[in-house]
């Protein structure tokens, strides 16, 4: 709903105007009969629209008026006055923007009403448009990783420094069979929003969900630090839970870019590193984190119970890589 | 050029008729203003031959008879209208609608 404020010192004048505006859709209209009754920094700066019928007895309102304007420039002001002197004052208001419409005395109150009634639509429209923006900015990669999304061109990718990570909850196959897909899928919404909530607060970012599952990256000087410290938080959430996850993390080089067509695009991180990832997330037991020996070395965390430093080999990799297996912290 | 109605009294009369239903009175306020208006900018504007003078002071002149006969017209109507002639107030019986918010 957008906020219309009627200020007029007459009753007469503000009845009017109050019945007539108060008949338009999506507007909540509040009446003053003072400018003075409003305590201007304590207004709303969201969209509204200030109806101020100005009579020759009151006093000037441009002081009020530039106050207005300078508390929220999103304000629309409308002023209603008298020819001459009066709506020559108000001409050099809004020359200087301190206004926005003028309406001569007598007024046509329809043609006031549609004017009022496309500026409530417009405001609608920015908060529409802004709602939207939010929402897609949350599907959009954060920090140093939205420069990606200067060039929208799928195939174009950056090397970053990053470490990368994949969740996978275990028994999930004899978990689906024993439930409903729906209840599967609301416990799996519930249980993969906390993850992406636990790897937002390190200041990771998720890049997709894979099935029963996260990707997810780090970049920046702390990120090993972040990433194990997020890892660990994620396996005691899931221990509360009572539905144990392995987790997967390396570190190096990796591509992250824009894949798919112009009409249907995603950002996706590419790299023998995220292969290793994958494959360590997979090797990892129920509860435990399996991450390799760079990231232990770089993080700097104090386990309550000591991993295991160990030589595991991956498919795909010619020798053994040096991993940490680090067991359930709680 | 002589006046009957101050400019602070024409924009009182019209402040009183924010609508069209209810602003005889305010439309001849609004015109006794852009006759002035007009007036003014006659006496202010650029001469610059005899031509120029006398167009000017041709509708300077119109405009002051113009404007006598406006404030004429606005004295007997806002007596027809039993419009209070001190405080120039409408009467309640011309308000559209009598409720107060």
């Amino acid at each position: 709903m957008i906020q219309v404020l009627i200020i007029d010192s007459n009753p007469y004048t503000r009845t009017l105007l109050v019945e007539r505006l108060t008949s338009m859709a999506h507007c909540v209209v509040q009446a003053y009969e003072s400018s003075t009754q409003l305590k201007v920094s304590a207004l709303p700066t969201a969209h509204t629209v200030v109806v101020l019928n100005h009579h020759t007895r009151n006093d000037s309102p441009a002081e009020f008026l530039t106050q207005l304007k300078a508390h929220s420039p999103q304000y629309y002001i409308v002023v209603i006055t008298s020819p001459g002197v009066q709506k020559r004052s108000m001409v050099a208001l809004r020359e200087a923007e301190k206004i926005d419409s003028i309406f001569e005395k007598p007024i046509d109150l329809e043609v006031l009403a549609q004017r009022i009634d496309k500026q409530v639509e417009s405001f609608r429209e920015i908060q529409q448009l802004t709602t939207d923006h939010l929402n897609l900015l949350r599907f959009l990669p954060t920090g140093a990783l939205r420069r990606i999304f200067l060039d929208l061109t799928p195939g174009q990718a950056e090397v970053f420094d990053m470490v990368v990570m994949f969740t996978d909850i275990r028994n999930s196959s004899r978990w689906i069979m024993e439930t409903s897909a729906r209840d599967y899928f609301a416990k799996l919404h519930t249980l993969l929003g906390e993850q992406a909530r636990l790897i937002r607060l390190y200041d990771g970012m998720v890049i997709k969900t894979t099935g029963d599952g996260l990707l997810a990256v780090f970049a920046g000087s702390a990120r090993c630090h972040l990433a194990l410290k997020c890892a660990l938080a994620i396996q005691r959430a899931a221990q509360s839970e009572t539905l144990p996850v392995g987790v997967g993390i390396t570190d190096g080089l990796m591509l992250a870019g824009i894949l798919g067509t112009q009409d249907h695009l995603h950002i996706d991180v590419i790299g023998v590193q995220v292969h290793l990832a994958a494959r360590l997330c997979n090797k990892a037991q129920a509860g435990e984190i399996l991450a390799a020996q760079s990231v232990i070395e770089k993080g700097h965390i104090r386990f309550a119970n000591a991993p295991l430093a160990e030589a595991i080999s991956v498919r795909g990799f010619d020798t053994p890589v040096n991993c940490t297996r680090i067991p359930p912290q709680f | 050029m002589k006046t009957d109605f101050t400019d602070e009294q024409l924009s009182h009369i019209i402040d009183q008729s924010l609508i069209y239903q209810c602003a005889c009175p305010a439309q001849v306020a609004k015109h006794i203003i852009g006759l002035r208006d007009l007036h003014e900018y006659q006496q202010n504007c650029i001469n610059q031959s005899d031509t120029d003078i006398a167009v000017h002071q041709r509708i300077a002149a119109d405009a002051a008879r113009a404007h006598q006969a406006l404030e004429e017209c606005l004295h007997a109507v806002l007596q027809l209208e039993q419009w209070d002639l001190t405080t120039l107030t409408m009467p309640n019986n011309l308000q559209k609608i009598p409720r107060v918010i």
